[in-house]
């Protein structure tokens, strides 16, 4: 365990990644910026469950914290 | 995986065998190895394929409501889960001897030393080294006195739940699945993962870690199970039994060296847990907000990211010190929390595994969606349920 190098030292982690990904020859994901996702289909209705989902279980939260004495 | 048995999971795992004793839950665990793996393998995958932790792929592909709602309810819950394991940490050094004011301000301390000096591998292997002490349930069970290994076996066929389904049940049954997959497990192991380097050629050694820890947490599950179904089943007020009367209860039936044991046993699940839901916080703080985040980065210069989980180490440490604390209110928080958060974390984790645009050919295949489809749904039905016994406490019976 390198105490005193990791305390001391800067690092350039971004740097050290490029390097290794392109020692691998693999695509370096960190380079493609990850957009937002088009919300349709299955995936739209999802999110609709979960709101409600969500909605509904603060509710009963509400109603069990104000029971309690 | 190891640090799933955290301190609140001893606890409900000894609760558990004390209430039921040997029959259901002893299958039930074993059916947990694989939900386990199936959750926390799509973590892996998703980690090394797209090298971002999961608070970031949530905040940057579904936009900042649900990035925001899945940070907040990520840190809530795990500063409530910190105060859990400082609860088993203090408890058990109590055993020692140790007040625990001794023993939560040294825990905060080599906690955070962990994190801060040392790089990713050394504090995996401190880590690691930590985790081992898991497994000292496990021969713990060769002296419970009177253990019918035959009941043992029987209960894989019987499935026997004593007193039936009840509401105490329906509890017990959501506590054990809830220690099995929490919210912090999926941000914990997917940054993890992309903290080590991991890539998509790991992915394969990345599932078979995965497999053996889950296997050992469930070798460790019943072991407590177990320990608790020999020395305290059949009690009178079982479901009240807290864990100090538990562990008296294996000291005067197994030894007062088997009572100390099980209580390093449940430091140790405070601490790895800690070490891991700290870090899970500071990692998902700097994902959110575009911070350097690795345990890589020295303390000065990455200061931003280590502080959030130093200070979530210091409140939960400190609550748990107050006198009179409402201790069982926190823990019953926690559950709730975790109740609301674990079907949207999930529900994220299959959004984003099924995601070609992201993972490519690494998407899930069809009986990874079925199987992780199938856990959601129990776990959205079971915590719907859960929420109705909070509220409704008698609607079962």
């Amino acid at each position: 365990m390198k105490i005193e190098d990791k305390v001391s030292k800067k690092v350039n982690l971004d740097e050290d990644w490029e390097d290794f990904i392109k020692e691998e020859g693999l695509v370096d994901y960190n380079k493609i910026p990850v957009e937002r996702a088009v919300v349709k289909g299955w995936v739209q209705i999802a999110f609709w469950f979960l709101r409600i989902y969500i909605l509904a279980m603060i509710i009963l939260v509400i109603i069990g914290f104000s029971r309690i004495h | 995986m190891i640090a799933d048995n955290d301190a609140g999971g001893v606890m409900t795992y000894a609760q558990t065998g004390s209430i039921f004793g040997i029959g259901f839950f002893i299958p039930f665990m074993v059916i947990m190895l694989p939900v386990a793996y199936i959750v926390q393998e799509m973590t892996v995958r998703l980690g090394a394929v797209t090298h971002r932790g999961h608070a970031e792929m949530i905040w940057k592909r579904y936009g900042k409501f649900w990035g925001a709602f899945s940070l907040i309810d990520l840190v809530v819950a795990n500063v409530l889960t910190l105060i859990t394991e400082f609860i088993g940490i203090t408890l058990g050094m109590q055993v020692f001897g140790i007040p625990p004011l001794v023993s939560s301000i040294t825990a905060v301390a080599v906690i955070a030393s962990i994190q801060l000096f040392l790089r990713y591998f050394a504090w995996e292997w401190i880590s690691l080294s930590i985790a081992a002490f898991n497994l000292i349930f496990v021969p713990l069970v060769f002296f419970i006195p009177h253990l019918h290994w035959g009941a043992v076996a029987r209960s894989f066929v019987s499935w026997h739940i004593p007193g039936g389904v009840n509401s105490l049940f329906i509890y017990v049954v959501l506590a054990n699945l809830g220690t099995t997959i929490a919210p912090w497990m999926l941000f914990f192991q997917q940054s993890s993962v992309v903290d080590k380097g991991l890539t998509v050629k790991d992915i394969r050694d990345g599932q078979i870690d995965t497999f053996i820890g889950s296997f050992f947490m469930v070798v460790v599950a019943i072991a407590i199970i177990l320990i608790a179904a020999g020395t305290v089943f059949g009690f009178t007020h079982a479901p009240n039994l807290d864990i100090q009367t538990i562990l008296s209860a294996i000291s005067a039936k197994m030894g007062s060296l088997a009572m100390r044991l099980f209580a390093l046993g449940l430091v140790e699940a405070g601490l790895i847990a800690a070490i891991a839901i700290s870090a899970s916080t500071s990692w998902a703080m700097g994902e959110a907000f575009g911070w350097p985040k690795s345990i890589n980065i020295p303390p000065l210069q990455g200061w931003k990211f280590y502080l959030p989980g130093i200070i979530s180490l210091l409140i939960a440490g400190g609550i748990v010190l107050i006198p009179n604390a409402p201790l069982g209110f926190l823990n019953l928080t926690v559950q709730v929390v975790a109740t609301i958060f674990m079907p949207a974390a999930m529900m994220f984790l299959l959004l984003l595994l099924n995601d070609k645009d992201i993972m490519g050919e690494h998407v899930n295949k069809p009986w990874q969606n079925i199987s992780a489809f199938a856990i959601v749904g129990f776990l959205i039905i079971m915590n719907g349920i859960y929420g109705l016994t909070v509220i409704f406490p008698h609607i079962f019976g």
